[in-house]
């Protein structure tokens, strides 16, 4: 779909929908504009898609992603409107529209985990019309799920939801419809967020605790997101408390955290920052071990700044800054020499928005941001040996990064009650170095790519009757390659249909295209996996994806939903064979990197399953996905197809939370996925005489299949709401049957003395056996 | 609403298995004893050599000793021909030099028998006989060789062109120091993929020193190996020095990293993307090639 294209049918097509509301726009007259935001009672957060549903005119809308709604009325008559969100009581207001003429403000108050039939009202009114393959976990749904070492991951829970999966055990990287796990667009409060992992993995950057809103999208992707092919996960931090100090704190076996918000210039504005530790570093120094020493430690810092210059304008300032950092220092004595080794890693992002909210008029809304994000990473190995006064010191050091400037604009116009435009464009402009080698003071190695992309949106959101509503929409890429420009025209088109009142049928289409890929040896989320940006040699990714959903609303707040997906991707990535991140005595040509790389084929394609029960004291859900996902390469595997890293057969999950008392909550997690295939020794023979070493012989790419992973996870928590705060005792044990999962596999040598027989095993090596956890977390 | 349903997705499914079937051609495996066989033709040497050994699975116990079977049944036929090779013990290789046999642009085929295993077989054209013209000239400054073939298009060829003469200065046979098509480097290579003219012509320029004198001789040593081959013993050679790296322990890279810089290099090849060595035996593994090599006098 790349360049086909003439300009005037881009042009035309991108501006149909604009043309197709205005249509709508002038059949109607005589009309109000209700407008406003919709906000928590608590702290005065904007809420998002807040369901809005004009009794009298049968209609149902949504706020936007920053809580403003506006709703087209007759002046002359008075108007029943039901505001309706999850985790919140619902409210009723009765209006007459031509006595407002002010920017509205409705509060929401929060209720508790346990009032049931409010929230059943609210969630069986809370479906979102036009969208489809998109989930959204709550805070509070996410603090209650037993997750490893008892963090609260984000990720990790979505993990927990059919279509995705772990890309190995334990890890944060995760995997949508067979796609890598590059393919997922991770985005902190608009900015990308490159690589989402502390602990090698083993926990993401996200705290849960800043986080007011997340939804990952696994296909029908609305035009205004673009540059990844399998998914989007749409992470937005709280703004902060206007209306009164709040806090959140915890202590855990990994980390601590510390959450303030509240509000500053008289409630105009107000703040929010949150910080997360870990203490490994520290324990370790308690414990002295002669000659060899290890530190690690990771932080996180969000932190926003919301300040509401009046009843049009908002301003927004949110940064987040996370640094792992690893370092292991060894001293050896080799005869009189004395021999000192220091290696180490370290790893981090920084992104930071600026966010202008205003409001043109009641139908208008813009949201202007600038924002960067950068990620980098750093090798270093300083070796020095000393024999008396003669003394050798080489440092070597690798270093990686991506750096982004993006400005962006995006405009909802909330047409009339049926219809919502939006539209808006995005120029972002990178910087890579996918490698900097520095041998002692020299740098002579150092790749450096700039370039740039923009993308123009349109999304035209309409309710056609009673029944049928789409979202039609079409994003145009452009993508500069150094010398080469390249266009990517991708419609996008989710069509809904309401059955009756608890059947629902759903369909998309999306057209994604790719220009950043990251290349990873492991698969398992280590910050040496690489991001490059597209070039002459290495061409951009696309991805066409239909899917299809039938979905039941139940009673008692059960819901049932039941998902297909196809996906064909083109030219993603992979290292040659031989290659890894790092070859020291590589060629000099400065673009030598990009013949590493090879580019291929894929396909992806499955079912997914979804039953949730929402409400009452029992809760939780049952997934099952079954998928396939392949991958062609010419220069691997001989050319044929294989089975990608990504194909996991089977996966189903079932997570469920029950409430024994108000202050008592029991949770359990059993997940079962199938191995993933991977290229694994099958055989070994010798290939000349006095050959110690011999070849092996890995059958196909990826013909061997690891074994299953599955695991119980369980926890409990103690909750005391006490005057001034209300604290909670979480208790939870991971693997709690101690399974061992496989994290890698190895070859072992089996000598038999007696027979003067070998014997090569594979074996798998599993890492995470059962851990128990334990934190205490106070909230005021 | 049930049977719409129920259409809706009948009808789903049905559309998404017609898209969806992509064939893998890969049955997930699990490996069986085999052979694999290591075979070279040079008709140039009149040379036949195959090294044979045993296919250990994973989990199976084997004997190290027992890895290369010496009474192997190891056949040779061409234009109706069919030679036993016989099995070499200074080289563990089964060979045979025979004029007569090894020809250029002839059909081989190979058979190998082992006791206990499934027989395996392959098949290998030999490359037909390119014959490169050279000259020499010689001035006070330099001396510059030529050499000029035709590809043969129906082939796929890497040619490989060097010198060799006799250094004075080092006392001994030297490869180095000439400048091939303006490139550094010991020799001159050139696959034939893509190539726009069939005339190739490598340009050595070696610069007078008193390495050599007007009485050095010089031997051109010309060489062309089908890319299959050639491209199977390249992954031989870069899957070998992984697996040599994978058996270096950590322990033993950082009591060794003093010693050369090169380790460092070495032990990121555990972190490197497995290399598949390609095969054309059937029923085992390995290779069935060939290669051949002239080595020419070149005067003025």
């Amino acid at each position: 779909m790349n360049k086909k294209f003439p300009i005037s049918f881009i042009t035309q097509t991108l501006f149909f929908s604009i043309f197709c509301s205005l249509i709508s726009i002038l059949s109607f007259s005589q009309t109000y504009q209700l407008h406003g935001y919709v906000k928590d009672a608590n702290t005065k957060e904007g809420l998002i898609g807040v369901n809005i549903v004009v009794k009298e005119e049968k209609s149902i809308s949504q706020s936007n992603n920053y809580g403003f709604f506006s709703l087209k009325l007759s002046p002359n008559k008075n108007y029943q409107i039901i505001f309706s969100s999850v985790g919140y009581k619902t409210d009723t207001f009765f209006v007459e529209p031509k006595k407002i003429n002010v920017t509205l403000e409705i509060t929401l108050q929060p209720i508790d985990y346990q009032l049931d039939e409010v929230v059943v009202k609210a969630e069986q009114e809370n479906f979102k019309l036009n969208q489809i393959s998109s989930l959204v976990l709550t805070p509070t749904e996410i603090k209650s799920i037993p997750l490893i070492f008892g963090e609260k991951d984000p990720i990790k829970a979505f993990q927990l939801l059919p279509g995705v999966q772990q890309a190995s055990e334990g890890s944060s990287m995760f995997i949508v419809r067979g796609g890598g796990s590059d393919q997922n667009l991770l985005l902190l409060d608009q900015a990308t967020v490159y690589n989402a992992n502390h602990l090698f993995g083993f926990i993401s950057t996200f705290n849960t605790d800043p986080i007011k809103h997340i939804e990952l999208y696994k296909g029908g992707f609305p035009a205004r997101y673009g540059g990844r092919l399998s998914s989007v996960l749409d992470v937005k931090m709280k703004e902060g408390s206007s209306e009164g100090f709040h806090g959140e704190a915890g202590i855990g076996l990994i980390t601590s955290r510390l959450t303030l918000e509240g509000p500053i210039l008289k409630k105009r504005a107000s703040f929010l920052f949150s910080i997360r530790r870990t203490y490994f570093d520290i324990v370790r120094e308690l414990i002295p071990i002669k000659g060899f020493d290890v530190k690690y430690w990771f932080y996180d810092f969000n932190g926003k700044l919301n300040w509401q210059i009046n009843s049009k304008n908002g301003l927004f300032v949110s940064v987040y800054t996370g640094t792992d950092k690893l370092n292991v220092n060894e001293e050896l004595k080799v005869g009189l020499a004395k021999i000192n080794y220091n290696y180490g890693m370290n790893w981090g992002n920084i992104t930071s928005t600026i966010r202008w909210n205003h409001i043109f008029n009641e139908k208008l809304f813009s949201n202007i941001s600038i924002i960067s994000t950068k990620y980098n990473f750093e090798l270093s190995d300083v070796y020095s040996r000393q024999l008396d006064n003669d003394k050798y010191e080489r440092q070597t050091n690798y270093l990686s990064s991506i750096q982004d400037i993006n400005l962006k604009a995006d405009i909802d116009y909330f047409a009339n009650l049926s219809a919502t435009i939006r539209f808006g464009g995005v120029f972002t402009k990178h910087q890579f170095k996918p490698q900097i080698l520095k041998v002692g003071a020299d740098s002579s190695r150092v790749v450096s790519i700039s370039n740039f992309e923009w993308a123009l949106y349109s999304e035209y959101e309409s309710r056609w009757t009673k029944r049928l509503s789409s979202n039609i929409g079409l994003r145009l890429n452009f993508y500069n390659t150094g010398k080469n420009s390249e266009y990517f025209v991708e419609p996008r088109m989710v069509l809904s249909y309401q059955v009756n009142d608890s059947w629902k049928l759903k369909g998309s289409y999306a057209y994604t295209s790719q220009f950043t890929h990251q290349l990873s040896n492991t698969g398992v989320g280590f910050p040496t996996d690489l991001w490059i940006p597209s070039t002459q040699r290495i061409p951009i990714a696309s991805a066409k994806q239909i899917s299809g959903a039938i979905e039941k609303t139940l009673n008692y707040g059960y819901f049932l939903s039941f998902e297909s997906y196809y996906k064909k991707m083109q030219n993603v990535v992979s290292y040659k064979e031989t290659t890894n991140f790092i070859n020291v005595s590589d060629n000099q040509e400065t673009n030598y990197w990009e013949t590493k790389i090879t580019s291929g084929q894929g396909w992806a394609y499955g079912y997914e399953l979804l039953f949730k029960k929402n409400t009452g004291q029992f809760r939780g859900w049952l997934g099952y996905t079954l998928g396939w996902s392949v991958r062609q390469f010419d220069d691997l595997n001989g050319g044929n197809p294989f089975y990608s890293r990504q194909d996991r057969r089977h996966d189903f999950e079932i997570v469920t939370t029950y409430s024994l008392k108000p202050s008592i909550r029991l949770s359990a997690n059993w997940i079962y996925t199938s191995g993933n295939p991977i290229t694994a020794p099958l055989a070994s023979f010798i290939s000349f005489k006095n050959d110690k070493v011999g070849l092996i012989d890995y059958g196909n790419v990826n013909a061997f299949r690891t074994d299953a992973v599955h695991r119980l996870d369980l926890g409990i928590q103690f909750i005391k709401k006490r005057k001034k705060f209300e604290r909670t005792w979480d208790l939870s044990v991971y693997n709690a049957y101690n399974r061992q999962n496989p994290y890698y596999y190895s070859v072992e040598t089996i000598q038999n003395t007696q027979t003067n027989t070998l014997k090569y095993e594979l074996r798998s090596k599993a890492l995470l056996p059962i851990i128990p956890s334990v934190s205490y977390n106070i909230k005021w | 609403m049930k049977s719409k349903s129920l259409k809706y997705i009948l009808t789903l499914s049905f559309c998404q298995l017609f898209y969806s079937c992509i064939e893998v051609d890969m049955p997930l495996q699990t490996a069986k004893a085999k052979i694999a066989v290591i075979a070279l033709l040079s008709p140039s040497d009149s040379l036949i050599a195959a090294f044979v050994s045993v296919v250990n699975p994973l989990d199976k116990e084997f004997n190290v000793s027992e890895s290369v079977p010496r009474n192997a049944k190891v056949s040779i036929m061409s234009g109706g021909r069919k030679i036993i090779l016989p099995y070499v013990d200074s080289t563990q290789r089964y060979q045979l030099f025979d004029k007569s046999l090894v020809k250029f642009d002839s059909q081989y085929e190979l058979f190998v028998e082992v006791n206990g295993y499934n027989s395996v077989r392959s098949s290998y054209n030999t490359l037909k006989e390119t014959i490169p013209m050279t000259s020499l000239l010689n001035d006070d400054k330099k001396v510059t060789f030529s050499i000029k073939w035709k590809d043969s298009p129906v082939e796929a060829n890497m040619y490989n062109v060097f010198v060799r003469y006799w250094n004075q200065q080092i006392r001994s046979i030297s490869y180095s120091g000439i400048i091939w098509n303006n490139n550094v480097g010991s020799s001159f290579s050139i696959s034939d993929v893509n190539l726009s003219n069939p005339e190739i012509t490598a340009i050595g320029n070696l610069t007078k020193s008193k390495s050599i004198s007007d009485t050095t001789t010089f031997f051109v040593v010309f060489s062309n190996i089908d890319q299959q081959t050639n491209a199977f013993f390249s992954k031989r050679s870069s899957q070998y020095n992984q697996n040599e790296s994978n058996q270096q322990s950590i322990s033993d890279f950082i009591s060794d990293i003093s010693n050369k810089q090169a380790d460092l290099n070495s032990f990121f090849e555990r972190f490197k993307e497995p290399v598949l060595i390609p095969s054309n035996i059937e029923n085992g593994l390995g290779y069935f090639g060939g290669y051949y090599s002239k080595t020419i006098k070149i005067s003025k």
